[in-house]
């Protein structure tokens, strides 16, 4: 177990070089550069030049590249161009951000998915069935952003239930509660496609459960439905159901940058949709060595738990 | 919608009076130049109601908190500059406590000015009993310690970045500032220059707070002398400013202003709609019906602003001033600006906005003709019309709605046999595309701008300022009789000879037609019923001094 997870480890580190080198090649083919953003069209070319510099991007790709690589080595990010704030500190900022809009929604997309696959699974083929499954195909199909702007236009805006944006009250705002009352709903237009696709897994997972034998053996034991339900059926599906979890909560992470967008939520989709707008290199780097640093992770994790409740994985990668 | 919403002088105590105006005007010519204390003077006797308090919500039309460092707030535009401007004031600024005009630059932490060595040589006498937030007190030695900061490369408080954001706003050097006493100091330049007018977005900071918390951490707690203070940062979402109890002018009224950055303007109007927000600005033309029907205040104003294509005037057929010309008499503005825009914007009838200085009376606007235009195209040997390319923006600052309105106009050139084909890039991209300047092969590149000083009209349309030196003209556009004009009115120091040269060189441009001269875009803001005193100024800001909420 302990040389599966130190493998998988050492494999994190070409992993996140790839990822940031194909970012920043990718950053620097987008047509136009930091300082015409910050200068504007009122900027001469003298004053756009000194200004990349004075910024060090006048020098050649690659030496742009080491240099990055070098401070990240040391544990910093370097410097925003468009806040002047240490790229670190930002990031993780708006990242803790993210962390409660996307756990917010996980829990939303679990709980929902859950249900309804278990619905389905149990009155398979009854309308129930059909029902939960419609909704979890509507909610899969649905772009969040689509989602996250007929939730504002309806519950914020015709019934002003909950505010359209921000994650706090401008006035007094920021308690726990304040906090929760912004968060409903861009956590419904996130939790919307995990939701439906633990949902569809769920119902898979617990019907292939259900047709093996030892269900019927429980059955003629005299279990109760319930009993056999949560205490058998469930922890045999439950591997998969995890895996798919996980992989939602991944995605959730990167997945909530539409909604943050449309909600203002100070998030990290928002920072890098932002920073993309203002060519802030160094802080498009930082998210996306963050978010794929995270990405990874949340990946092991689930690898590792996966394995823990599985031997048969263990044994596979090991042996 | 008319363009101008009549202001209800009941609901507005801070509306000045014709007379009032004259009073404040006679006391002005008294001294060097127009203080803003003189209007203040007038505006506070004009002003009726004692109303007063409340928290006001404004949100910024950029997305994220930059540094709040006045004097990097340029790199927004005016949009940072407009949020801070309750904590800033420069030696001179924008009287934006006027509604009646396009707002004069008067004097504000200088109380006059003298012009000495043939108008080379500035000598501002400061006003006294000032003090930033933190006491530092505001003298000869804070003011010239802050042009250091810009503008002296060997000063230890010198700040590239903050010179390299503001020198595309103040164009050449300062060679050198000295202090007469301890309230008076003499700014020299190489030539001649209107400082009153080009300083007027230059403000103050303490240089006790700058040199305490370096230059980034100002930028998280700033310290200017306006009237109200820095108070709180909540990182990425809000910032916050009380009142400065110890403000040398009349005392702001509300309570509190908290400032939210909300990029998306849809987001803007929802805020505003659902009673998030109290003050949004920049608000789309889709987003009036809402807010009017949600019983919203939408007000407009013109403010210096212009939308419009540049020539390639470097290459046929736009090299021929007849195509321009007959061009410009083949769109269809009124529809532009009414339809298309929803009456956020106004015809362009000349470069100068209405209630200018510059704006001229006497300028016949290019009307929508296009059986003329079609004439002129024939004379010109382009009776079966051409194909051309245009680029576009997809969105960016003062872009309004780029890609419809380039639609529109694309539309209605077609009816005179002129085809575009319309190429469009994100703001970013087209920023890098344009600076370029119009690449072989490119007939027009679309443009805005917002003009306030004498020096754009070079920028824009002298010789010197050819790309690549300068990055407005990207048409290549000259004519040689514009250059000794321009450099006569970059040093005339009387604003009214001034705005008689800037007029000159402007009826060459619209008879030269280097643009098609499309609409200037309006001030559109959208104000929550319960603020009170709210100044509709014809200037990209308001002011926030005499602004409640009941």
């Amino acid at each position: 177990m302990l040389s599966y997870a130190a493998r998988r480890v050492v494999l994190l580190v070409p992993v996140l070089l790839g990822a940031t080198v194909v970012v920043f090649v990718l950053i620097h083919l987008i047509p136009g550069d930091p300082a015409g953003a910050l200068l504007g069209p009122t900027s001469s070319d003298a004053a756009r030049a000194a200004l990349r510099a004075n910024l060090g991007l006048d020098q050649p790709l690659p030496v742009q590249y080491g240099k990055w690589l070098w401070q990240v080595v040391h544990l910093d990010l370097g410097t925003s161009i468009a806040r002047r704030q240490p790229v670190a500190s930002i990031v993780w900022e708006a990242f803790q951000h993210t962390l409660v809009l996307a756990a917010m929604a996980a829990v939303l997309a679990n709980v929902v998915g859950l249900f309804l696959g278990i619905i389905a699974a149990t009155r398979q083929f009854g309308i129930a069935d059909r029902s939960a499954m419609g909704v979890a195909a509507l909610g899969t199909a649905v772009p969040s952003y689509w989602l996250g702007l007929i939730l504002v236009v309806l519950l914020a805006l015709k019934v002003q239930l909950f505010p359209t944006g921000g994650m706090t009250s401008a006035i007094d705002g920021g308690s726990p509660g304040d906090i929760l009352w912004h968060l409903v709903l861009p956590a419904v237009a996130a939790g919307a496609a995990p939701a439906g696709i633990v949902a569809r897994t769920v119902r898979a997972s617990v019907l292939e459960v259900l047709r093996l034998d030892f269900v019927q053996a429980l059955r003629a034991r005299g279990l109760s439905e319930s009993t056999i339900l949560f205490h058998h059926i469930l922890p045999n599906a439950l591997p998969a159901i995890l895996t798919v979890m996980g992989l939602q909560a991944g995605y959730l992470l990167g997945g909530v940058a539409f909604v943050e967008v449309v909600f203002s939520w100070p998030g990290i989709g928002n920072l890098l949709f932002l920073s993309i707008g203002q060519r802030d290199y160094p802080v498009i780097l930082g998210v996306m060595l963050f978010v794929s640093f995270v990405f990874v992770l949340l990946n092991l994790a689930v690898d590792l738990m996966h394995a823990a409740l599985d031997p048969r994985v263990r044994t596979s990668v090991t042996g | 919608m008319t363009t101008e919403q009549p202001e209800d002088s009941a609901k507005k105590p801070f509306n000045m009076q014709r007379r009032d105006f004259l009073k404040a005007s006679m006391a002005m010519a008294l001294v060097g130049g127009p203080t803003l204390s003189t209007f203040l003077a007038a505006c506070a006797s004009s002003s009726s109601s004692g109303g007063r308090g409340g928290t006001l919500v404004y949100a910024m039309e950029i997305s994220d908190l930059p540094s709040l460092d006045a004097q990097t707030s340029l790199s927004q535009g005016s949009t940072l500059a407009q949020a801070i401007q309750p904590m800033f004031e420069g030696l001179t600024m924008y009287d934006r406590h006027r509604s009646d005009v396009v707002p004069p630059a008067v004097g504000v932490l200088a109380e006059s000015w003298n012009l000495l060595d043939g108008g080379k040589t500035w000598e501002w006498k400061l006003r006294k009993g000032v003090t930033f937030h933190d006491g530092t007190p505001w003298n000869a030695d804070a003011a010239i310690w802050n042009f250091q900061r810009l503008y002296d490369p060997k000063s230890p408080q010198y700040f590239l970045l903050a010179y390299q954001l503001m020198s595309i706003y103040m164009p050449g050097p300062i060679t050198s500032m000295t202090k007469v006493d301890d309230l008076t100091f003499r700014m020299t330049t190489n030539i001649p220059r209107p400082l009153n007018e080009e300083l007027e977005a230059l403000w103050m900071v303490s240089p006790t707070a700058v040199q305490k918390l370096g230059n980034d951490g100002f930028g998280l707690a700033p310290v200017g002398t306006g009237g109200m203070k820095f108070s709180k940062l909540v990182a990425g979402q809000q910032f916050e400013m009380v009142p400065y109890d110890k403000y040398w002018g009349p005392a702001y009224k509300l309570d509190k202003v908290i400032v939210r950055p909300i990029g998306d303007a849809t987001a803007r109007v929802n805020a505003l709609v659902s009673g998030e927000i109290d003050i949004a600005v920049e608000l789309p033309a889709d987003g009036l019906a809402p807010l009017k029907s949600a019983g919203k205040t939408v007000l407009t104003s013109v403010r210096p602003h212009t939308w419009e294509f540049i020539f390639n005037t470097k290459e046929a057929p736009f090299n021929d001033k007849r195509v321009r010309q007959a061009l410009n008499y083949a769109i269809d503005r009124d529809s532009l600006a009414n339809n298309i825009l929803k009456g956020t914007a106004i015809p362009m009838t000349q470069l100068a906005i209405p209630n200018s200085d510059w704006f001229d009376d006497g300028l016949a606007p290019y009307t929508y003709d296009p059986a003329k235009a079609k004439q002129m195209l024939a004379d010109a040997g382009y009776a079966n019309g051409f194909n051309t390319e245009w680029w576009t923006a997809t969105n960016g600052s003062g872009e309004l709605q780029p890609v419809p309105m380039a639609e529109f106009i694309q539309s209605n050139l077609k009816a005179v046999g002129v085809n575009v084909k319309l190429k469009t890039f994100e703001w970013t991209a087209y920023l890098g595309e344009f600076f370029k300047a119009a690449q072989p092969g490119i007939g027009a590149m679309q443009i805005s701008y917002g003009w306030s000083w004498t020096y754009w009209w070079g920028l824009l349309f002298s010789t010197e300022y050819l790309p690549p030196k300068g990055p407005l003209n990207a048409g290549y556009y000259t004519n040689p009789a514009i250059d000794p004009l321009y450099d006569q009115a970059l040093g005339e120091s009387d604003t009214a000879k001034r705005s008689a040269l800037v007029k000159q060189i402007q009826r060459i441009v619209w008879d030269d037609a280097p643009y098609l001269f499309c609409v200037h875009g309006l001030n559109v803001r959208g104000l929550n019923p319960k603020v009170q005193g709210f100044i509709n100024s014809k200037e990209w800001q308001f002011q926030f001094q005499t602004i409640y909420k009941t």
